[in-house]
This record gives structure tokens, C-alpha cells and sequence, in this order.
């Protein structure tokens, strides 16, 4: 027998240190808090719809009653893009189409390929961001001209990036901190933040981030208060639509769920068979209005949805949320990152053979750009396009 | 859960429990943290008792929970200020005096505390669990050359600060 390895001795002895504890009934505990939050969800949707059905309030958008605490809804003073106009986005309109019905009224891709704009990376309009997930997730920034730079180098567990591009917010050792790209000490936003479930996702002016305290909820930058999300809108992996007029979240059943921002409660998306057996688990991104969101296909398990959020599970697939319909992107090969920016513009990373490229589409669809990824990001994530 | 299934359940929570505890006080570092993260790892696997094919696979889908929970998210408590592990290359060397080993073990639980969530949930993975680099990969969901990357690192970081783990002998065991 070989002499034993101190390190795994030295672990065993270490291990030795926890005193037993009973967590039976402990765990019971939190199990039965668990399926409440579950049926919650389920039931809220459920009277919602059934309550929308019966007043026939959803033949006319918009004239729902005013929310209570509208917490996640857009600012009175605001610098987000100017919202574009479609009452078919509010959640109460929503489950009044059956799934798989054509939307004549959206904009879709051709169903042809067509020529770009542009092939060349320098004409990239804005700011690329990647993740190197064997290393602790250091954040870089390919910049219009393709060339990479490292923006965060300090370990996190989950990050997002401001809609300008100009902030980071990540969660490290389960607090809340907000770095500028450009360079500097981060600065602490909020102590207490711990979440897989959550990245901190940003509002479109920048002002407010969705984070995990206690309970998921809207944190003023300015005042560093934060307003817990009503109740009815109990699920994980929120992001904000671009005019930041939407919410869209995952249930902790692997399901997507559309909200108004001042909205109490949340729509499921449909589900459709367009997902081949795949559960949706995560939004990644949403468009402009929340028509679109970019997602991530999953197993359909619990895993799926409590994974780690940051960037090593980019979006692979777009997705109607009215519908629930997959959108057929017009990319060869297979999609490996697909992120809107706040004014709906979406970049979408494939690979086919071996070659990866990067499309940028514009809102309609139209291709403005389709050119190949400097080889410099090769082996990073993708995590967010902005402006 | 009807009570076959209960029962299971609870033989699984009083059979396993204390395996998973000592697991979790090496990721987090702290008593009642780690009882903290083995109860929310049990409770999910109490959710999702009925999908599980077979018991046998509940405890493997506890401690994926509680991994991917702790690389994730969970709180990490602040290495306190002094303890008696300071100056540790001042107790460099092996040594039989039980003195001497709670220093050196305080060290290395201080050390571990000093790595990031992800190194430290591979070094457990590798070398108190004795998972394969593959099999560590798959349980947290990364590549097989994160968990080679992230495991150098973190040996490297407790070479550092707990001297005594120089003689580690890892090299062979790197295609595992």
C-alpha cells in the first residue's frame, strides 16, 4: 500500500471536525416551503388566466387594472430606449393564442438565406462580451475593431452586463458588486446576494438591477434599497425586456413565464412540441419588447434551472413567448450564443466545422453583418451585446 | 410521498446525512453553513424523490445540488482575522505532535477558504471524494480541462499557504 497522500489525509481529518446533526425534519421543512413556492406559481397563473378568460379583458389590451406595487416596472425618469408600442405584449393579452398560431404581425427571418450588410467584424456596431469559463469566468470585451479585451478578472459566481456596456455586476463571496469596464475598484451595490438562480440583470437605463436577497427583487442603485418582486411572480432567472415594459423568468417547474414589469403575477409561455423534448429553463436575453426571448434549452429537471446562470450556459435557441414557437434563425452550423441587445438587435455565435461566426440581425430580421469570430475567443462563452 | 417512500427517505437522510455533512464542511468551511447547504440539498432531493429511478441515485443527486450550490451561490464565511494557523510557514514539515497538527489542520482549513468556490469544490471533489477528473467535470457541469485548471490553481494556492502538502504528490494521478 502506498504511503497515503497527505492532502487526502489531511481532508479526511478535517472532515472529522463536523459534528453530526439530525436535518430530517430540517429538511422536511424546507421541502414543504419549496412545493408551497411551486404551487404558488401554478395557481397564480392559473386564476389569472382563468379570471382574464372569464372578464374578457383580454379583448381589450391595456385595460387591466393599475398594478399595487408596480416595482419592476420602468422608472418616471428614464433614458431607456423609447418603448415600442404593442399592447400584444402585455401579459394579459397572452394566452388568448394558441400555440403554434403564425404572427403575421412580427417581423421573422427570411426563409432564405440572405447576404449580409457587412462581413467584416470591424463594422460591429457595438460591444461583445465572452466569459472564459476555465478561468474562473474573466470577463472580455471584444470591442468594434474584434479586438479582445479583459474587463473583470476577479472570480464570480454570476454576472451581467450593463445594457451600455460600461458596468459589470457580479456576485462574489454573496455580495453584490458593480465594476466599470473601462477600469477601477469595484464597488460593493449590496451585501446579502446569493443566487444561482440570478444574475444581476440590469433595467435598460442602468438604474436598477433584478438581484437574489432574500427573495428575488428590484435593487435602486441609487438608494441601494431593494423592493422584493411581488409575490405572484415566483421564479427564477427574471430579465428585463429592452423598453423594460416585460419580464420574462424561468418557474422552478422548467417553464417560462412573461410578465408585465408592474404586473403581480406572471403568464406561462406556451408549451409547443418545437422544443424536440427540450425544456426551457433559462432566458438568456429578451428583445426590445418582449416578444423574443433567447434561451437555453435543458433536460426538463431541476438541474436545468438552478445551474450555475453565469456565462457557462449561453441561450442556443429563440423563442416566441407568445407562441412558444422556436424562431428558425437563418445561421448554418449549430448556434452556440444567441443574446439581444436592448434595442432588439440580435447576435447570434455558430459553429460548422469547426469555424465560428458571428451574425448580427437587426429587429426586422434584416442581416446586417455576418462575419467569421477572431480566433482570439475561441474557447470563451458568450454572455451579452450591447450597445 | 406515500410512506414507502417516505420511509426511504428518511433511511436515506439518517444513512447518508453525516457523508454529506463532512463534505459540505469542507466547501463551506462552517458548521452550521454546511448544515445549511446539506438541508437545502436534501430538501430538493426530497422534491424530486419520485423522479428518481432508484434510490441509489439519491445521494448522487444531493451532493450535485449541493455543489452546484455552493459553486454558485451559497455564502462563503469570511476567514477570521488570527487564528492559530498564522505564520504557517513556520510549521512547515511533518510532524506527530498533536499540537502541530491542529495547527497544520487549521492551516489547510483556512487555506481552503482562500481559494475560489470552484477550486475548492474540485479539490474536495478530487481528493476527498476521490472523483475522477470526468467525473468531476460532469457532477459540476464544466469541462474536463476546468476542472484540470481550476484544480492546479487551487493546489497551487494550498502549496502556498499550507507548505506542509508540497510533498502532494498530484502528477501522476493528473490523467485520472
Amino acid at each position: 500500500m502506498s504511503a497515503p497522500d497527505p492532502l487526502r489525509e489531511e481532508l479526511r481529518e478535517l472532515a472529522d471536525s463536523v459534528a453530526p446533526a439530525d436535518l430530517y425534519e430540517r429538511s422536511l421543512a424546507r421541502s414543504r416551503r419549496l412545493g408551497r413556492r411551486e404551487a404558488a406559481v401554478g395557481t397564480a397563473a392559473a386564476v389569472a388566466a382563468l379570471a382574464l378568460l372569464g372578464s374578457g379583458l383580454w379583448q381589450l389590451p391595456g385595460s387591466g387594472p393599475a398594478p399595487a406595487t408596480p416595482v419592476a416596472g420602468p422608472p418616471v425618469v428614464s433614458s431607456a430606449p423609447a418603448p415600442v408600442a404593442e399592447a400584444a405584449t402585455s401579459a394579459a393579452t397572452l394566452p388568448v393564442r394558441p400555440p403554434g398560431t403564425d404572427r403575421p404581425d412580427r417581423p421573422r427571418p427570411a426563409r432564405t438565406t440572405t447576404s449580409p450588410r457587412s462581413t467584416s467584424i470591424a463594422d460591429l456596431p457595438g460591444h461583445i462580451f465572452y466569459a472564459d469559463a476555465a478561468d474562473d469566468g474573466r470577463l472580455v470585451r471584444l470591442t468594434p475593431g474584434g479586438r479582445p479585451e479583459t474587463v473583470l478578472t476577479k472570480p464570480y459566481a454570476t454576472v451581467g452586463v450593463s445594457p451600455d456596456g460600461a458596468r459589470v455586476a457580479y456576485v462574489a463571496d454573496g455580495a453584490l458588486l458593480v465594476a466599470d469596464t473601462a477600469g477601477g475598484d469595484p464597488q460593493q451595490a449590496y451585501a446579502g446576494t446569493a443566487s444561482a438562480a440570478q444574475a444581476p440583470a440590469w433595467s435598460p437605463d442602468g438604474s436598477r438591477l433584478i438581484i437574489e436577497a432574500a427573495e428575488p427583487g428590484v435593487l435602486d442603485m441609487a438608494t441601494g434599497a431593494v423592493t422584493p418582486l411581488p409575490s405572484g411572480l415566483d421564479g427564477q432567472h427574471f430579465r428585463w425586456s429592452g423598453d423594460g415594459s416585460t419580464l420574462v423568468y424561468a418557474t422552478a417547474g422548467c417553464g417560462l413565464e412573461v410578465a408585465d414589469a408592474t404586473a403581480q403575477s406572471g403568464t406561462p409561455v406556451p408549451a409547443t412540441g418545437d422544443t424536440d423534448g427540450r425544456a426551457v429553463c433559462r432566458p438568456v436575453s429578451v428583445d426590445a419588447t418582449g416578444d423574443l426571448v433567447t434561451v437555453r434549452l435543458g433536460r426538463g429537471t431541476p438541474d436545468s434551472a438552478e445551474t450555475t446562470d453565469a456565462a457557462g450556459t449561453p441561450a442556443d435557441a429563440v423563442l416566441d413567448t407568445v407562441t412558444g414557437d422556436i424562431v428558425d434563425l437563418p445561421v448554418s452550423g449549430r448556434i452556440i450564443g444567441a443574446v439581444f441587445d436592448p434595442a432588439g438587435n440580435l447576435l447570434v455565435r455558430s459553429v460548422q466545422d469547426g469555424r465560428r461566426r458571428l451574425s448580427l440581425f437587426a429587429p426586422d430580421f434584416t442581416l446586417l453583418l455576418r462575419a467569421r469570430e477572431p480566433a482570439t475567443v475561441a474557447d470563451l462563452t458568450l454572455v451579452a451585446y450591447t450597445r | 410521498m406515500d410512506d414507502v417512500r417516505d420511509c426511504a427517505y428518511a433511511d436515506f437522510v439518517r444513512e447518508r446525512s453525516h457523508a454529506l455533512l463532512r463534505s459540505a464542511f469542507l466547501l463551506t468551511g462552517d458548521q452550521h453553513l454546511a448544515e445549511d447547504l446539506v438541508q437545502e440539498a436534501l430538501a430538493r432531493t426530497h422534491r424530486a424523490w419520485s423522479r428518481l429511478e432508484r434510490p441509489g441515485n439519491a445521494e448522487a443527486y444531493a451532493r450535485k445540488v449541493m455543489y452546484h450550490a455552493q459553486v454558485s451561490f451559497w455564502r462563503r464565511p469570511r476567514v477570521a482575522e488570527s487564528l492559530p494557523g498564522d505564520d504557517l510557514e513556520r510549521h512547515g514539515g511533518s510532524t506527530d505532535d498533536p499540537a502541530e497538527a491542529t495547527v497544520r489542520r487549521v492551516a489547510l482549513h483556512r487555506a481552503l477558504l482562500a481559494l475560489s468556490p470552484k477550486q475548492r469544490a474540485v479539490i474536495v471533489l478530487r481528493y476527498f471524494e476521490d472523483h475522477t477528473e470526468v467525473e468531476a467535470a460532469q457532477l459540476l457541469g464544466v469541462s474536463v480541462s476546468t476542472v484540470k485548471t481550476q484544480c492546479a490553481r487551487g493546489l497551487d494556492r494550498l502549496r502556498t499557504l499550507v507548505p506542509d502538502l508540497r510533498v502532494l504528490a498530484d502528477a501522476h494521478e493528473a490523467g485520472r
